[in-house]
């Protein structure tokens, strides 16, 4: 199971918003919002309209999964 | 209208160094200084020059001013500490690196921002870099020295949720460099496992 956290500030709204059309759940745990999936979470950065200055620093824990691509383009996480 | 004349700035918004020894960075400034942890960057390398992941952190040191450090993963000391830490390096030594050093200044506004990047280049002075990035937006330029400097104005306020972030990737960093190996997706894994302990 994929668990990724992003942390809810503003500038990584986006990304929680998109992330959470991929997971399969979603919960705020404290100052977080944790997407759960057995299923990749995929998120592209230009639809998500985030500059790479924020991008790259929009995940801020992973259990669970296995960063398969997380560039300019899209961040993509498969299950370990 | 704001009024752009004159002196602008606004003291210093961070002034920010490289590290190759988090733990004993967050000692002395946290530990025994006592300098509250206010924000953190872990981000992913990105760009032309194969940069490395990092963690950027933030200690407050009064007055709204912050010391920050950069830490790189996988990334070996590029020269021996001397009197002028890591000051002083050849040509080889990446830009990115080189540039960790770097003051940062407070502006107000965007507007004065604008106005810094006039009188720059206004002056035949070239504005490198325009960035916004997660809790400020900046300006680049690098002095006649060749000193990286930021003309910085916030976008949002750094708040309760930025710092206790900023402690939990610090205690995740620390742990995962005291074991072979460290990385980023260490870090993610371990900072998991912190905010699993510390959710209510």
């Amino acid at each position: 199971m994929i668990r990724l956290f992003v942390l809810d500030v503003p500038e990584f709204r986006p990304v929680i918003e998109h992330a959470g059309r991929s997971a399969q759940s979603a919960r705020k745990v404290g100052d977080y919002i944790e997407f759960s999936s057995t299923q990749p979470i995929v998120v592209g950065r230009r639809e998500a309209r985030v500059r790479r200055a924020v991008w790259f620093s929009s995940v801020a824990a992973l259990d669970g999964g296995r960063m398969a691509q997380f560039d300019a383009d899209e961040l993509r996480i498969e299950p370990a | 209208m704001t009024e752009l004349e004159g002196h602008l700035v606004r003291g210093v918004d961070h002034a920010a160094f490289p590290t190759f020894d988090p733990a004993a960075t967050v000692r002395f400034y946290h530990d025994i200084l006592g300098f509250p942890i206010v924000h953190s960057v872990c981000a992913v390398g990105w760009g032309p020059e194969n940069h490395p992941d990092f963690v950027h952190f933030f200690f407050d040191i009064g007055q709204g001013d912050r010391v920050a450090f950069f830490y790189y993963f996988g990334l070996e000391p590029l020269s021996e500490p001397g009197a002028d830490a890591y000051a002083t390096h050849g040509a080889d030594v990446p830009r990115f690196f080189r540039d960790s050093r770097h003051l940062a200044l407070h502006v107000d506004s965007v507007e004065v921002l604008e106005e810094y990047a006039r009188r720059l280049e206004d002056a035949g002075w070239k504005v490198e870099m325009r960035v916004q990035h997660e809790t400020i937006e900046s300006i680049y330029t690098h002095d006649p020295n060749g000193y990286l400097v930021e003309f910085t104005t916030p976008v949002r306020e750094i708040t309760a949720v930025d710092d206790r972030d900023a402690v939990l990737t610090l205690q995740a960093l620390l742990d995962v460099i005291r074991e072979p190996g460290p990385s980023m997706a260490k870090l993610w894994a371990r900072k998991a496992q912190l905010i699993d302990g510390s959710a209510p």
